[in-house]
């Protein structure tokens, strides 16, 4: 299994940081009153949205990763628990991750991962 | 027909908020391949390549695979009959529709429901439907099966037209 480099930034900044619940249950709107809610599968993804910074090689090694490691993020990989600091097997989430200037060779790139179950 | 369900279940479906999941479990059976189990709930992982997952129940390691099912109705004038779609993920689940011999009989497809906190226990099982038919497309496979399917199936299968019956037609 692919896993995160090592010459990559290892944790999340805490600017930006969010981490949600995975979501497994199904609503259903009644007219009046808070509606109800079930349970609908037993295992979801989690995701959490952080940001690197990274230097312009970095982000080089982080493209050439991703494209053969992932296959275009697409596979799972180990990566670092930004809480508890324990490897745990992500996805990459909805939106790859998108690279921005932050001055001189530094970038901030911003990732959008999936912890799976 | 009526059933006894478990108390468990009961409040599953009854109740306005549930933590319990029901699962279903389906069993397909041919003699030309081997038993296929399958869940409808991701329970526990068995692989991140390719990432997969299973629900265990009596035993028995029912692979997770996205589907949709129509629980078989209850009609007093015809057969009980049901359809369900699964995700088409695999085109090697094309593959194996299109091998299946049909002259060593019908494939029969066997659907139990269980709740997801006691998958040994299985509240309500739907034996042996016989597979009617099995079409895909590019999103789906979409199999429709019934019980006892030789009494909604037309006999003789073939029609008496020139190619089958030329001395009918001389």
């Amino acid at each position: 299994m692919a896993v995160w480099p090592s010459g990559l930034p290892q944790y999340l900044l805490t600017d930006g940081y969010a981490q949600g619940v995975g979501d497994g249950r199904i609503r259903s709107q009644t007219d009046t009153g808070p509606g109800k809610v079930r349970r609908r599968t037993t295992a979801m993804v989690r995701p959490i949205t952080g940001r690197m910074l990274m230097t312009g090689a970095q982000v080089e090694e982080m493209m050439t990763w991703i494209e053969n490691d992932i296959f275009g993020g697409t596979m799972v990989f180990d990566f670092p628990d930004p809480i508890t600091r324990d490897t745990v097997q992500c996805v990459m989430g909805e939106e790859m991750p998108v690279v921005a200037h932050a001055g001189g060779n530094i970038f901030s790139v911003t990732l959008n991962l999936e912890i799976v179950p | 027909m009526s059933r006894t369900l478990s108390l468990d279940l009961l409040n599953a479906m009854y109740g306005e908020r549930t933590g319990e999941v029901v699962v279903v479990l389906m069993e397909i059976s041919h003699p030309s391949f081997a038993t296929v189990y399958v869940s409808s709930n991701p329970t526990t992982r068995v692989s991140t390549e390719p990432l997969t997952y299973k629900t265990v129940s009596n035993g028995i390691d029912y692979i997770y695979v996205p589907f949709t099912l129509q629980i078989p109705d209850d009609n007093d004038d015809q057969a009980p009959s049901t359809r369900f779609a699964i995700e088409n993920i695999s085109r090697d689940l094309v593959g194996q529709i299109r091998s299946v011999d049909i002259t060593q009989g019908r494939a029969t497809v066997t659907i139990k429901l269980c709740l997801a906190s006691d998958p040994d226990f299985i509240e309500v099982e739907f034996p042996e439907f016989d597979i009617t038919s099995a079409g895909f497309n590019a999103n789906a496979v979409i199999i429709e099966a019934q019980i006892d399917a030789m009494t909604d199936i037309p006999y003789p299968s073939h029609t008496f037209n020139p190619a089958w019956f030329p001395g009918l037609h001389q």
